[in-house]
Parts: structure tokens; C-alpha cells; sequence
């Protein structure tokens, strides 16, 4: 029996050690939101954060998580209330298939996270100088959020998603392909 | 009418999505769920000359275990593209041959993911390997005879070669040119969850860019008639045409299902 | 993935107690490169030891000025580490290099150092493979080996070791601080991991049972002006074609000092020492750095489909290290 925090709630389970927490989130939990895409670690669809960091669930056993706090994609919202992070990929079409997007959303969720706490990622110029939320570039969302893959590529969207959230001013999602506002 | 265009509307099925509310099909909940774990051929050209479940048969938690000596029983579709349509017009199992590296050779059925995994795993294969043909420059070109139950068409491309004898180059760059493999990979991936309510009535939860074509395609299969079989596909995480019409892993979904009556099975490809 | 048993150790001493009774007992900690193994039944240890929740979470300064690293500290902390950025960039940025936030969250230091080949022959349980199973062949050293090994290799093996962080490390002259049942004992880092040789099964000097407790990371004056220079397939998230780690200590437009470390090109992390020798009292110039990448690369033996590897390195080395003599900072 190993009991696991998730969302809020403390379940117990009856699981082999061998079982990753994203088998258990999804086969005995019914948590069906963390996706299951490559199942080695290098899609990104199975992000959860562990104690508010961004993991990969698809490459830790469940076993391991005990007295951890998990949190899933269906513990963002508050009741009717989507995260900030959550509404900003609807409103900018941070998504097509939505399979990948539960994972980019828990990653975003810990991005902001991240750069308030002072990060630094391989393309900021200065180590010493983290950068700040207001004037995160394109560049750093996208070397920060290059562990998740969208196949639909959507990536355009769920930068400007990140961008508002953040509290940028993201292009229009009604921009046409040429980058010209449609009105 | 015209307002919508030029303008931001947000996708009906996006607050499903952003909140892990949309469910693909092997989300689906079903009592008494068991799973499935291909073993698939690793050589590319050849014959199984022998087979070894035993060790599979004996693992915990293995209920069946699936290969061309035993496969499950299905009708020949029809196969025209109208009627039903599937990936591979050779049904799964059928016989001793390899054509390609990655062919489904077998199926392991258990109580739970891991342990139909583990079994898979020590399913031991003898195969008389023969060469297979990856230079394109070697095929023949002709009528391929039948690969896979299906007559395909080959046909050589036409060439020109321009004349640069009378051309003022400062240089000249030659290079040779190929195109690469392209797969569709999408997010999604091929998992189905079939769960055969009694003997003449099944419902498949599988992702499907062509619901009526997967619904008749079973049909075929299974020899019910089409109100008999139901397709439940609400989202898909992505095709990109891979997930147009039945594959053989759900074939053998949906047959190990009614030959085995066990309630459901879910088979997650081997990903490599 | 076989089935295992699975216990916390709660102690160094009671894990390496467990460890040590039995070989097919394995330690786990951040998992990421050992679940992905276990699910390719690559490994299948009879049982795991946990040793997630030991106390070496640490990152303390040493008496000689240096740091020592707790073995279970995890990338993500080494690399945020405010000492470590100002004054190792080089360490910081080969860390960010690597992997995505996620695995760098979960990893540690001593399981980056632990990590195994990506070869894609390793990984296919349908290829025969040296380092999985000695005596069977290598099918890279004739198959598709555009990402393999250009020096060291052996004809046993031609795989690379795929950390960036210990590029870093073996630049910097750190030390790997192990326990085992026999007490504990400080490797140098270039003495830890092997090359391939005829036992290309082994990557490290470990002892049987033997557990990483410390990285010890020297003071090195001019580690500050230390770069990190990662090429690779796609901008991101991806394992290096070729890396350099380089950093230069200068006396006005004279070279003092100079460290060279190459990734991607062998079985471990490749110290250039002749190369840095040579600069040693040269000028600082373009002319000087290529150089000092010819004869780093000249014992270079490219395969069939990696010869573009040497010409990499070579550009890569000569880059590193003048951005390294401008004082740093994005190569």
C-alpha cells in the first residue's frame, strides 16, 4: 500500500513499486488529465509538479513520490475558476489536439514560478542577471518550455499564452499567418 | 454571418482540454479493465521459425498470450476503401512471415500495464532472417506482387539533366539528395479500449479521424451488423492520417476481447 | 520492467550495506535515466535502493575555497546556485545545457554522473551490444554511427557518454567523493569514468556497492571567465553532437592558464591536456586557438558517418575559447 498526496487529497493505492506515478494518476486514480505520450521522457505530456516543481511523471515510480504534494492538471483550477494559465492557452489558441497541453500548462505553471524565484536558463546572457517576468523573451520561453512537445504546433500560441500570463502583451491570436492583424 | 471571420473565437472544447476533462480513447473508464502489450517483430524481412510463450504464459498476472499458432478469429474486411478500410490488408497474426521490422508478432494479455509489458518481454523468438530490401535503386520497379495481401504500384520517376556545358559557373556544387522518413508521431498515442457488452454488440474507444469508416470496418471484422458496433472517439490527440482507419493492434484488441470475454483490453504500443 | 523490491535506505551506511550484498542491487535517486533504462529492460535489478531522501542536499563551501557538492543535489539547484553562477559559469551553463527542466528538476549530481550511452544500439535489446552484454559485438562501430565516438573509442565500443555537466566537471579538476564498505575514497574526476577498452560494460571505477556522496569542486581563479559551448540537432533538448567546456586565464594578451574539456566525442569526458599545455604562454589570438584544436583532435578516428565531428570540434574549440578570452559569457 503506498498513499500519495494529490491534489489536496491523500489516496491510497495498492500498486507493484514499478508502477510510475503516471500509471497510477492514470489506471488507478482515473486522473486521465496527465497524458501518456512517449512514456520515456521526452514528450512532456505526463508534467505534474512535485512539491510545486515540474517533473516528468512518466519517469518516477509512484512509490518514490510518498508524502510529496502532486499536483495535476486538475488541481489548477479553483472550482469554476480556471488558472491564470489555464485561461490564458484559451485565449490565445495555445493548443489544437489539447494531448500535449495539460503537460505544457503544468510546465508554464512552474516557468512563472521559476523566473519569480530568479532562474537563469542556457540563453540568458548573464548568469549573474536573472531575467525578470515583465521582459521574459521569446527566446527564454522557448529554451524554458523545450520539454514539452506539441505536434499540432501550436507553439506560437502557447508562447503568447506564456506571454500573458506573464503579464506581456501577447500578439493577437487573430494575427493571419503573414503577421498582418486581420480587423 | 461574416462576423466570425477576422475575429478571436476561442475552441468550443478548449476549457475540456486546458482542465484534463477531455478524455482520448484509452481514458475511457471500463470495469474490469486488463491490458495488452504487443511483441512485435525485430527483424525486418523473415520467418518466425519458433516462438517460446511459455515463459510469458507462467508470468503473473498473464491471462492469454497471442501469436500466429493461436490468433484470434476474424473475418477478411472488405477492404475497398467504400465499405471499410484497414492499414493492412494482411490481418494480424496470420502466419509465420516478418515483412517489416516492428510487425506485430504477438500479443500478451494482463491484469495489469507492467506485468503485460514484463511478460512481452520474454516472449522468445527463433526467426530464419532473410535480406531485406532498402535500396531503392535495387527494387525492380514492376508490379509489386502482393505485399501485406494488397497489390500496390510502383513506378519510377522521370529524370531530366539539364546541359551546363555552355554555362559561366564560378562554381560547381554536386550533391545527392534524399528524402527522409517521415512518421506522423502524433501526441496521442494508437490506444484503444474495446469492451464487448454481450456476443453481438461491441464498443471501441479509439481514436479515429473517420468514425463511420472504423465503424463498418469492425463491422466487417466482425461479422455484426453496423448498429452493432459502437465508436466512441470525442478527441483525438492528434492523426495526421495515422489514425484513419482500424490499425492491427486494434484489430487484435477487439478480437482477443470477444474470443476471451474478458470485459476490455487496452494495448499501448511498444514505443521505442 | 521486471518487478523489483524496493526499500528507502535510511542511512549512507545502510544503503551501501544493501548495496553491497548483492550486485544486482541498484541505487535510484532523481531515476531519470534508470526508470528509462528498466522500461527498455536494459537494467533489472532485483531491488532498488532509495536513497532520495539521504542528507546530501548540501552545497557547502570547502576549507581550500572551493565547493563541495552533496551527490543529491539536484541539477536544477547546482545550476541556480548563485556561487556557481558567478563563479563557475562554465559548470552553470553546461548543466542548462542539458536535458529539459523537468529531468533537470529530478536529477541529481550523482546520478548525472551515473547516466549511460544514449547509442541507440545500447538502447535496442534487438542489437547485440557490448556494454549490455560483453562478447556480443558492437553494431555501431559498422552500423549508423553519426553520433558516436571520434577518440578513445575501442573496437568493442564506440559510444559516448552523454553528460553535459560532467564536461564541466572534468574541465574544472574536480573530485568524486565515494563510500563503499571499505571506507570512503576521492577519485579525481578524470580518473572516474573509463574508456571503453575490452570492457566497455563498465563506465566508471566504481567498486561493486560503492555510493557517490560528493562532488568536490576546487577553487579555480579563472574559472569565471569558463565557458560552455553545447551543438547539437535542434536548439534544445537534445543531446550534444560535440561540446566544449573552456575557460583561459590571461595576463594581458598572454595565455597563463587553460583549461579544455570536450562532450560527445568519447566514452568519457574528454580532457584536452596536450591542447592546453600548448597554450600555455601563447598569445591569446585566433591563429593560437585553432591551433590548440588541431592538436586536440589530431589522435581523432572518425567513423563512417561522424567525420563532420572533427571539423566541429575543432571550430567549436577555437569559439570557446575566444569568447572564454573576452571574459565569458554566451558562446
Amino acid at each position: 500500500m503506498i498513499r500519495l498526496k494529490i491534489n489536496g487529497q491523500l489516496q491510497t493505492l495498492n500498486v507493484e513499486p514499478r508502477v510510475t506515478l503516471l500509471d497510477a494518476l492514470r489506471e488507478n486514480l482515473g486522473l486521465t488529465g496527465s497524458k501518456k505520450g512517449c512514456d520515456r521522457g521526452q514528450c512532456g505530456a505526463c508534467t505534474v509538479l512535485i512539491d510545486g516543481q515540474r517533473v516528468y511523471s512518466c519517469l518516477t515510480l509512484a512509490i518514490m513520490q510518498e508524502g510529496k504534494e502532486i499536483t495535476t492538471i486538475e488541481g489548477l483550477a479553483t472550482g469554476d475558476n480556471l488558472h491564470p494559465v489555464q485561461a490564458a492557452f484559451i485565449d490565445n489558441d495555445g493548443f489544437q489536439c489539447g494531448y500535449c497541453t495539460p503537460g505544457q500548462i503544468c510546465a508554464s505553471v512552474a516557468l512563472l514560478d521559476e523566473v519569480k524565484n530568479g532562474s537563469v536558463s542556457y540563453v540568458t546572457p548573464d548568469l549573474t542577471s536573472a531575467p525578470q517576468l515583465a521582459s521574459l523573451s521569446e527566446a527564454e520561453i522557448k529554451e524554458r518550455l523545450s520539454g514539452n512537445l506539441c505536434r499540432c504546433s501550436a507553439y506560437n500560441g502557447i508562447v503568447a499564452a506564456v506571454q500573458q500570463a506573464s503579464g506581456q502583451n501577447p500578439p493577437s491570436p487573430a494575427a493571419s499567418n503573414l503577421g498582418t492583424e486581420v480587423s | 454571418m461574416n462576423q466570425i471571420i477576422g475575429t478571436s473565437v476561442s475552441r468550443k472544447d478548449g476549457r475540456a482540454k486546458v482542465t484534463g476533462e477531455a478524455t482520448y480513447g484509452a481514458e475511457h473508464q471500463v470495469e474490469e479493465l486488463v491490458h495488452g502489450y504487443l511483441v512485435t517483430a525485430t527483424i525486418a524481412n523473415g520467418i518466425i521459425s519458433n516462438i517460446d510463450t511459455s515463459s510469458a504464459e507462467r508470468a503473473p498476472g498473464v491471462i492469454k498470450v497471442f501469436t500466429h499458432k493461436n490468433p484470434p478469429e476474424v473475418f477478411k474486411p472488405r477492404n475497398d476503401f467504400i465499405n471499410s478500410k484497414i492499414y493492412e490488408a494482411r490481418l494480424p497474426l496470420s502466419d509465420d512471415r516478418v515483412h517489416y521490422a516492428g510487425q506485430i508478432v504477438g500479443l500478451v494479455v494482463a491484469d495489469t500495464f507492467e506485468r503485460a509489458r514484463d511478460a512481452a518481454a520474454q516472449v522468445k523468438i527463433e526467426y530464419e532472417t532473410q535480406p531485406p530490401q532498402i535500396d531503392p535503386k535495387k527494387a525492380s520497379y514492376k508490379k509489386a506482387p502482393s505485399f501485406l495481401g494488397e497489390d500496390l504500384e510502383y513506378q519510377e520517376g522521370t529524370f531530366e539533366t539539364g546541359d551546363f556545358s555552355g554555362s559561366n559557373t564560378a562554381a560547381t556544387v554536386e550533391a545527392t539528395y534524399t528524402t527522409e522518413v517521415e512518421l506522423h508521431a502524433p501526441m496521442e498515442p494508437h490506444a484503444l479500449v474495446a469492451n464487448w457488452e454481450n456476443k453481438d454488440s461491441v464498443t471501441v474507444y479509439e481514436p479515429t479521424q473517420w468514425v463511420r469508416g472504423s465503424q463498418s470496418t469492425y463491422a466487417d471484422l466482425f461479422g455484426l451488423p453496423l448498429d452493432r458496433v459502437r465508436i466512441i472517439s470525442p478527441y483525438i490527440g492528434g492523426g495526421f492520417g495515422s489514425k484513419a482507419f482500424p490499425w492491427p493492434h486494434g484489430v487484435l484488441c477487439v478480437a482477443a476481447e470477444e474470443k476471451f470475454n474478458v470485459l476490455s483490453k487496452w494495448f499501448s504500443p511498444v514505443v521505442k | 520492467m521486471n518487478n523489483f523490491a524496493y526499500v528507502r535506505a535510511n542511512s549512507v551506511e545502510d544503503a551501501v550495506s544493501r548495496a553491497s550484498q548483492d550486485s544486482n542491487v541498484m541505487y535510484i535517486a532523481g531515476g531519470t535515466n534508470l526508470v528509462d533504462r528498466m522500461k527498455g529492460f536494459l537494467d533489472e535489478p532485483s531491488q532498488l535502493v532509495d536513497v532520495s531522501r539521504l542528507a546530501m542536499k548540501k552545497i557547502e563551501r570547502t576549507q581550500e575555497g572551493g565547493l563541495k557538492i552533496g551527490a543529491l543535489v539536484t541539477n536544477t539547484d547546482l545550476a541556480g546556485c548563485a556561487e556557481v553562477r558567478s563563479n563557475y559559469p562554465m559548470l552553470s551553463r553546461s548543466i542548462l545545457a542539458g536535458a529539459s527542466q523537468q529531468i533537470r528538476n529530478m536529477a541529481t549530481v550523482g546520478g548525472n554522473l551515473m547516466q549511460r550511452t544514449r547509442c541507440p544500439y545500447y538502447y535496442d535489446t534487438a542489437f547485440a551490444c557490448n556494454k549490455r552484454q560483453p562478447n556480443t559485438g558492437c553494431p555501431a562501430a559498422t552500423g549508423i554511427n553519426r553520433t558516436h565516438a571520434i577518440l578513445g573509442a575501442s573496437e568493442s565500443c564506440v559510444a559516448v557518454n552523454p553528460s553535459d555537466m560532467c564536461v564541466a566537471l572534468a574541465a574544472l579538476d574536480a573530485e568524486v567523493k565515494v563510500r563503499g564498505v571499505a571506507g570512503e575514497r576521492q577519485i579525481p574526476f578524470v580518473d572516474f569514468h573509463r574508456l571503453p577498452g575490452n570492457t566497455p560494460n563498465r563506465d566508471t571505477n566504481l567498486e561493486p556497492g560503492e555510493l557517490i556522496t560528493a562532488v568536490i569542486l576546487p577553487p579555480v581563479s579563472f574559472a569565471k571567465s569558463g565557458v560552455y559551448l553545447k551543438l547539437r540537432d535542434r536548439a534544445s533538448y537534445a543531446f550534444a553532437l560535440i561540446s566544449v567546456a573552456a575557460a583561459l586565464e590571461l595576463s594581458g594578451e598572454q595565455i597563463k592558464n587553460a583549461r579544455v574539456a570536450l562532450g560527445g566525442v568519447a566514452h568519457k569526458p574528454w580532457r584536452a591536456t596536450e591542447a592546453e599545455e600548448f597554450l600555455k604562454g601563447k598569445r591569446a589570438d585566433k591563429s593560437t586557438f585553432s591551433q590548440a584544436a588541431e592538436i586536440a583532435l589530431k589522435d581523432a578516428k572518425p567513423l563512417a558517418h561522424n567525420q563532420f565531428k572533427v571539423k566541429l570540434s575543432k571550430r567549436a574549440i577555437s569559439r570557446a575559447l575566444s569568447v572564454s578570452a573576452r571574459g565569458g559569457g554566451v558562446v
